[in-house]
């Protein structure tokens, strides 16, 4: 379990370093692909809730560290995120289009409604979606469409990122 | 969740609620204590330890572009040239006038007896990313402590020939620096309408697109506001030096029932062609 949270931390990590250089450049409405969200899914719903919270505790730590947003706030709501889905490990056939766009939009929705429920304790320090800002809906179409690709993508780096047969 | 009623299942099952639960309470009070800004310096090394990644990244990418734009650059180069021609002769139409109004400057400063212009010290930076979190609008510079810089530090850029206010150093790490800039919602300076010398407060809208706000300006100043004024920064609060420009008045929003009126204002940087800024350090600056 250690490795695969390891490995998953740091395909996030260098999503998340990505997401900053790279895909800044060709953002839609100011927003880019949540890539590491994306990652923590996959390993979450492959290993499981332990795994999972695990992930999305590290990998939103590091995001906290690369981001103006304050140290916490991404590491509290990816834990939530990767307990979450690790609850459904096993639950469906993991198919290769629409479980992961359903997983990803899914995930990308509980994301934001913890930012809003955040925002409401902490006010202006933790920013929340606005239902009718474009970001939150460029964000989540975006997450959605690219799943199904960066799952296969992942599937190749399963030794790494999924655990053995007993888990 | 599969443990039916076997005791190992349910053991894992336990120890899987105990760590959400440590997990959660950690990281909900790293939040309650960061947002209380008691964790600065747990930033400062999570920044500093991954900003030489994600400085080499830039470098490979911007490589690739610039190799790629090359051809259009060159068409852009000598547009620029042309127009660059055209200005360098309007500049010395206006030169002429300029050093009479110098001249009559200096001699109202010596009648004021003004001090001399404070001599600011610029570091100057290149933007290599942007926040990776789509909710935050913070910008990435290439420059940290290493080269002089901290927290709070105000954040300018050359523009169209103007120097104008991008925003402020939240994040100084030691290879690279975060900061926020002036349409983030975060964002509060205080400032003044170049013209009317009237006050108020700046605060972002969190777009660049969208307009920022001047609110908590004297209603007294309704009829002397006018599209397009200059507002400039104030020099109160000591983070921002005065006379920065921030922006235009673009909207004028004037209520009777409330005790101070607003207007909206276009920022003077277009941050979607910015590449390059200016980072003051007010503190090293000679007085």
């Amino acid at each position: 379990m250690g490795k695969n949270v390891i490995w998953a931390t740091i395909f996030a990590l260098l999503a998340a370093i990505l997401q900053s250089t790279l895909l800044s450049r060709l953002a839609i409405y100011h927003a880019v692909p949540d890539i590491a969200l994306g990652i923590l899914v996959f390993s979450a719903y492959n290993n499981g809730t332990m795994t999972g919270q695990l992930t999305g505790f590290s990998s939103g730590l590091l995001l906290d560290f690369l981001s103006a947003a304050p140290l916490g706030l991404n590491t509290f709501v990816r834990t939530i995120v990767g307990a979450s889905v690790g609850l459904m490990k096993g639950t469906f056939f993991l198919d290769t289009l629409l479980l992961p766009m359903a997983l990803c939009g899914g995930a990308t929705l509980i994301k934001a409604l913890f930012f809003w429920i955040l925002h409401l304790l902490f006010a202006s320090a933790v920013p929340a979606y606005a239902a009718q800002s474009p970001i939150l809906w460029v964000e989540f179409a975006l997450n959605t469409l690219i799943a199904p690709f960066l799952f296969a993508l992942l599937k190749l780096f399963k030794p790494l990122l999924v655990e053995g047969r007993d888990g | 969740m599969a443990f039916n009623g076997d005791p190992r299942g349910k053991g894992r099952f336990t120890a899987e609620v105990y760590v959400f639960i440590a997990l959660s309470l950690v990281s909900f009070s790293i939040l309650l204590f960061s947002t209380r800004s008691f964790i600065v310096d747990f930033r400062d090394v999570g920044l500093s330890l991954f900003s030489g990644i994600r400085g080499s990244i830039y470098g490979v990418s911007s490589f690739v572009s610039r190799t790629v734009l090359s051809v259009q650059e060159l068409a852009t180069l000598r547009r620029e040239y042309a127009e660059l021609t055209d200005r360098m002769i309007r500049y010395e139409q206006l030169e002429r006038t300029s050093t009479e109004i110098r001249r009559e400057n200096n001699r109202l400063r010596e009648q004021l007896g003004f001090a001399e212009t404070l001599q600011l010290k610029y570091v100057p930076a290149q933007i290599t990313g942007r926040d990776p979190d789509n909710l935050f609008s913070a910008l990435v510079i290439n420059k940290g402590k290493r080269d002089g810089l901290d927290n709070n530090m105000p954040v300018i850029a050359y523009q169209s020939g103007i120097q104008a206010l991008v925003g402020k150093v939240v994040q100084a790490g030691q290879f690279e620096s975060l900061i926020i800039p002036v349409y983030d919602l975060n964002f509060y300076a205080s400032a003044r309408l170049a013209d009317s010398r009237y006050e108020g407060l700046i605060e972002g809208q969190g777009n660049p697109e969208t307009a920022l706000l001047m609110r908590a300006i004297p209603k007294r100043a309704r009829d002397e506001i006018n599209y397009g004024d200059q507002i400039i920064s104030s020099g109160i609060g000591g983070v921002y030096p005065a006379g920065i420009i921030i922006g235009r008045v673009s909207g004028i929003l004037y209520q009777e029932y409330e005790t101070s009126m607003a207007v909206e204002l276009e920022s003077a940087v277009d941050f979607s062609r910015l590449e390059y800024v200016f980072v003051i350090d007010v503190e090293s600056s000679d007085g």
